[in-house]
């Protein structure tokens, strides 16, 4: 009765290399997950434990449950670079406290220059995923502002993160306009 | 490539001065449709190249060749910048929120055709289609509240089909495709990500790829049953989300949680669906059987599924409970929508209630007419409106972690098995005789061990389903009583797969 030919080709045996690896790391970041804190309340000192939690935090959301959505470029570096900050906030308060002032900001305007650089290598592509930049301009510029009116006397990085982020924020409104105000429209929908 | 690229020369070789000149033409007018980064265009140039070469190496004359693929089929698809954007439909906002690595709802339509298909001109069909059916070339993004389709201008690429079938489709990279088009020997399948459409709309693409490539091929151009024109305006409300814009808005309503049902035995597997199994049965055996019993094809397919799943069962902690999804567009006629437009309704029967097929058929049949009614379905409707609404200023950020556990706990756990029926299949009357059947198949869930499809077309009904474990007791369960029914299914099962 079966003339429609039902038949599915044979397939290659796949490795199951990457599902058993993801299968180990899960249970030792578990494992560190639990075991990093009671040690450190045991042992003492600094609050290392924190840093090692926020750690495991982004290995697991990259490596064993990452995004199914969405993964550009300039989105990976957002991303990335937002971890960075978050690690080096956690070093410099619980470890060695007093450099976090100068190289915030560097790492600051780090991901901004990569991220411009990455949205001009490929306008085309890019054009129709500006929101990263977006955020990452924002909140450079509200870091900034936020300095500007706490401290007296800006250091270098801080002013060229500031400055970095006000140029591309003017050139992106002159140039990007159509495209910014469609994106925000499209991303802060509620229907 | 660079083997295509010598193949067409030699091609070119063999034409003659005016054959040549005309492909040329053929060719410059093909560019003009043209306006997207270089790749892409070369892509899309060589997609006419070679199906231009199979048409002319099959006989025809470059004229009659070029006219076919004429580039006004292109329209202006390739050449506008993509600007579209849709928000998604009440069903499918909760399938990206849910979703989680390595998971995603999906499912696949298939055509079995009289001939092995032509991969050269199956390529330029969904070329020349796709354009017709907008908020299918689009990816998945994520707003600040919701997710939202956003429109991509792209070849959209056919591939043959090796793999496993319903599994992910890598959407996380700028650009990708949300379904995918395979072919295999004489098989032209789409695979879609739920959240682009249900059964329904999906098959309408289909059968207009289909309908489509049987026209290069050179069967005379046919529309209507489903079939859309490739080249005809796109309407509007074939891309709205008619949850909103028909919403009957009842004063009652109700809620989506209930009791966990009973599983079937058996590891999960580590790949899924790890095997599909297809029984074919004769339309006119099952329409006999299950008016003998006095009941609808559903009915008497969900009477043996129960009592399979009875057989594939170690514990009984609770009841049976079969997902039958609803088409709302039987309810709602003026829905010309190609989006998301269903409900399910949940069949329930506890073990002592599962005596024999006969009875269990018409125990079915009373609920399915109390459960999928208009008044059900609309209670149904407007709960997950009014939840839809509620939850808008909620940002992603919160909804989406608490919807990966509620979904995790209750949405799946909830069922034991599924039964989609997408009924009887109709073609136009010019492509029936090039096509010997259709077949649907679901992707698995998380926790229940097996999904059932089907469909039917001319003297045939197809059974599809999708294991999510190993062990086989619930096929074979299926097999033995569609037997003492004396159905005779010929099965087929895909390679065990993980």
């Amino acid at each position: 009765m079966d003339d429609m030919n039902i038949s599915y080709s044979k397939r290659k045996k796949s490795s199951s290399f990457m599902f058993h690896l993801r299968q180990i790391l899960k249970w030792v970041f578990i494992l560190g997950f639990i075991v990093c804190p009671i040690v450190n309340y045991y042992v003492g000192g600094p609050a290392w434990s924190v840093i090692v939690l926020a750690s495991i935090i982004f290995l697991w959301t990259t490596l064993l449950s990452p995004s199914v959505l969405e993964i550009t470029s300039i989105g990976l570096v957002f991303r990335t670079g937002s971890f960075a900050i978050i690690l080096t906030t956690l070093i410099g308060l619980l470890i060695s406290p007093g450099w976090l002032g100068f190289v915030l900001p560097i790492i600051g305007f780090g991901i901004l220059a990569l991220s411009g650089i990455l949205f001009f290598s490929n306008l085309y592509k890019h054009r129709n995923n500006i929101m990263p930049l977006i955020w990452e301009i924002l909140i450079a510029l509200v870091a900034f502002l936020v300095l500007f009116f706490k401290f007296d006397k800006l250091n270098w990085p801080t002013i060229t993160m500031g400055s970095l982020a006000a140029i591309m924020a003017i050139t992106g409104l002159i140039a990007f306009h159509k495209e910014i105000w469609r994106e925000l429209r499209k991303r802060f929908h509620t229907k | 490539m660079k083997k295509i690229r010598k193949e067409l020369a030699s091609f070119r070789k063999t034409l003659s001065e005016d054959d040549n000149r005309l492909f040329q033409s053929y060719l410059d007018s093909y560019r003009e449709h043209l306006e997207m980064p270089g790749g892409e265009e070369k892509l899309i140039i060589r997609d006419a190249e070679l199906a231009l070469m199979y048409l002319v190496k099959s006989g025809l004359s470059v004229t009659e060749a070029s006219e076919r693929l004429s580039s006004h089929n292109l329209g202006g698809f390739y050449a506008h910048e993509a600007l579209s954007w849709y928000p998604l439909d009440d069903a499918a906002k909760i399938y990206p929120i849910s979703m989680k690595f390595g998971k995603m709802p999906m499912f696949r339509l298939s055509c079995y055709l009289n001939e092995d298909v032509v991969p050269e001109i199956l390529q330029i069909a969904l070329d020349f289609t796709i354009k017709r059916f907008p908020s299918f070339a689009t990816i998945v993004r994520r707003g600040f509240f919701w997710h939202y389709l956003d429109s991509i201008k792209r070849r959209f690429h056919i591939s043959e089909d090796i793999g496993v079938p319903c599994q992910p489709i890598k959407i996380n990279s700028v650009g990708s495709q949300s379904f995918k088009v395979l072919y295999h020997a004489n098989r032209i399948s789409m695979e879609f990500f739920h959240v682009l459409t249900d059964g329904s709309g999906g098959m309408v693409f289909l059968k207009s790829l289909v309908a489509e490539y049987l026209r290069i091929m050179g069967v005379p151009k046919s529309t209507g049953r489903g079939v859309l024109d490739p080249n005809s305006a796109i309407q509007h409300l074939e891309t709205t989300n008619d949850f909103q814009r028909l919403c009957p808005h009842t004063k009652k309503s109700g809620g989506f949680s209930g009791p966990a049902a009973v599983q079937m035995g058996g590891r999960i597997a580590r790949k899924s669906p790890c095997k599909v199994v297809q029984l074919v049965y004769d339309t006119q055996d099952v329409l006999s059987c299950a008016h003998g019993f006095g009941v609808s094809v559903t009915s008497l397919v969900l009477a043996l599924m129960f009592h399979a799943q009875m057989n594939a069962t170690e514990l009984f902690n609770g009841k049976i409970q079969i997902q039958v999804p609803v088409n709302m567009r039987k309810f709602f006629p003026q829905s010309t929508t190609l989006r998301n437009f269903s409900m399910y309704c949940s069949i329930d029967l506890g073990p002592d209630e599962i005596t024999d097929i006969r009875t269990t058929a018409s125990l079915v049949s009373e609920q399915l007419a109390k459960k999928a009614t208009f008044e059900e379905m609309s209670v149904m409707m407007t709960t997950a409106r009014r939840l839809v609404r509620s939850l808008r200023f909620i940002p992603l950020a919160i909804k989406s972690p608490v919807a990966k556990i509620v979904y995790g706990f209750l949405g799946d756990s909830r069922f034991s098995n599924t039964l989609s029926n997408l009924g009887r299949i109709e073609v136009p009357d010019e492509m029936a005789p090039y096509i010997r059947g259709f077949d649907f198949v679901l992707g698995t869930c998380v926790v229940s061990r097996a999904s059932c499809s089907m469909c039917s077309f001319g003297d045939k009904t197809v059974l599809s389903v999708s294991k999510n474990t190993k062990d086989p007791s619930f096929e074979e369960s299926l097999m033995t009583l569609s037997e003492q029914l004396g159905l005779r299914p010929s099965v087929t099962e895909t390679p065990l797969y993980g």
